[in-house]
């Protein structure tokens, strides 16, 4: 009966869980060239098994932003969650459990570059070393949840969209499957941020509400955030910028939800 | 052929629909009787009944002479529900 109700009440489970197997087979491969490009980056910014100081200032503070987004965006899952034990309604919870999956990737994160770099300093004679399974499956995890996140967010815009938006919904669809195949799985989770940017900015245009410009920003500093983490695969500076978008994306959407504006 | 879709109303319009029109009829006409109440939150009386009943064994709504009206319980559950059906019109749901 548990079940059942469960099933019932995330729509798509089911679909979302098969996916999300697909997803964590591909992802598997490709986070495997996001995890390389890591550990890449860390024997860059090492010298004889010690961090670089200024190098290592960048990375902190990098880790740091990045665990305050996903505090950031665990805090609105939870304060939804609480929301939902009130009111019970069923796409508050759809938002929650999206926001805490969210929220938990982004957490895992700063756990598995901190590990990494942990092994690093530990194994100093080896330039470059192997990824442990427990650093791969916390990094895949990481991604998956918030690929899973963001698409249970879409999934709560499902229930009350018109046969056009199914039909853009679609086209997003099809653009998120070459993504799929060709690129790394930031590049899905960049597509789907930029899917609830152009919503949020129709619903922008269509109400011309402070609070829906202020989602609209939150959720384009979401994609231009993932923009630049693709970018520092090439320049590691440019993490810091992606971070920093990242957590006032996710510090615009708390602010909403803690103190939304009133409308007319 | 010319049906066109049902708008779409979420549980949380509907609890909001209901507590406001109580709040409205009670502090601007003095009474709010069920009959009207359902009328201006346009249910009909199974659904009406339903969610009545569910507010009232939680201590939001209660019932007297001149009708219905919200509880101290019931004021701060009006507040959340706004505050949440802002929130989530901020994202841009249509509810």
């Amino acid at each position: 009966m548990y079940t059942r109700n469960f099933l019932y009440v995330y729509p798509g489970t089911i679909s979302i869980i098969i996916m999300s197997s697909i997803l964590y087979t591909i992802c598997g491969l490709w986070g495997e060239a996001t995890l390389n490009m890591i550990i890449y980056l860390i024997s860059s910014v090492s010298q004889m098994g010690k961090l670089r100081p200024d190098l290592a200032m960048i990375m902190f503070a990098d880790n740091i932003l990045t665990l305050l987004s996903g505090v950031t965006a665990l805090a609105i899952g939870i304060f939804l969650g609480l929301r939902y034990l009130d009111i019970k309604d069923r796409l508050v919870l759809y938002m929650s459990i999206s926001f805490l999956l969210i929220g938990i990737g982004i957490i895992l994160e700063p756990a598995t570059t901190m590990l990494m770099v942990k092994r690093y300093i530990r194994h100093t004679a080896i330039i470059e070393i192997p990824a442990t399974a427990t650093i791969r499956t916390l990094w895949i995890t990481s991604l998956i949840l918030q690929i899973i996140g963001f698409l249970g967010i879409i999934a709560s815009y499902y229930r009350t969209l018109t046969p056009r938006d199914y039909e853009v919904t679609l086209s997003a669809l099809g653009i998120a499957y070459l993504g799929i195949i060709g690129a790394v799985p930031y590049l899905i989770l960049l597509i789907l941020a930029s899917y609830l940017s152009s919503i949020t900015l129709s619903r922008y245009i269509l109400y011309k509400t402070k609070g829906n410009l202020i989602i609209f920003i939150g959720f384009t500093a979401l994609m231009l955030s993932y923009i630049m983490i693709i970018l520092s695969l090439i320049e590691p500076y440019l993490s810091i910028g992606a971070e920093l978008s990242r957590f006032i994306g996710y510090i615009l959407m708390l602010v909403i939800f803690i103190t939304p504006p009133e409308e007319k | 052929m010319k049906k066109g879709k049902m708008q779409y109303r979420s549980r949380i319009r509907i609890l909001y629909d209901i507590i406001e029109n109580i709040h409205y009829l009670r502090e601007e006409e003095g009474r709010a009787p069920p009959t009207r109440v359902m009328f201006f939150a346009n249910l009909s009386y199974e659904r009406f009944t339903e969610y009545l009943e569910e507010l009232k064994n939680r201590d939001i709504v209660s019932e007297d002479e001149y009708g219905l009206y919200l509880t101290q319980k019931g004021m701060k559950f009006r507040d959340e529900l706004k505050k949440t059906l802002m929130s989530l019109r901020a994202f841009g749901f249509e509810l």
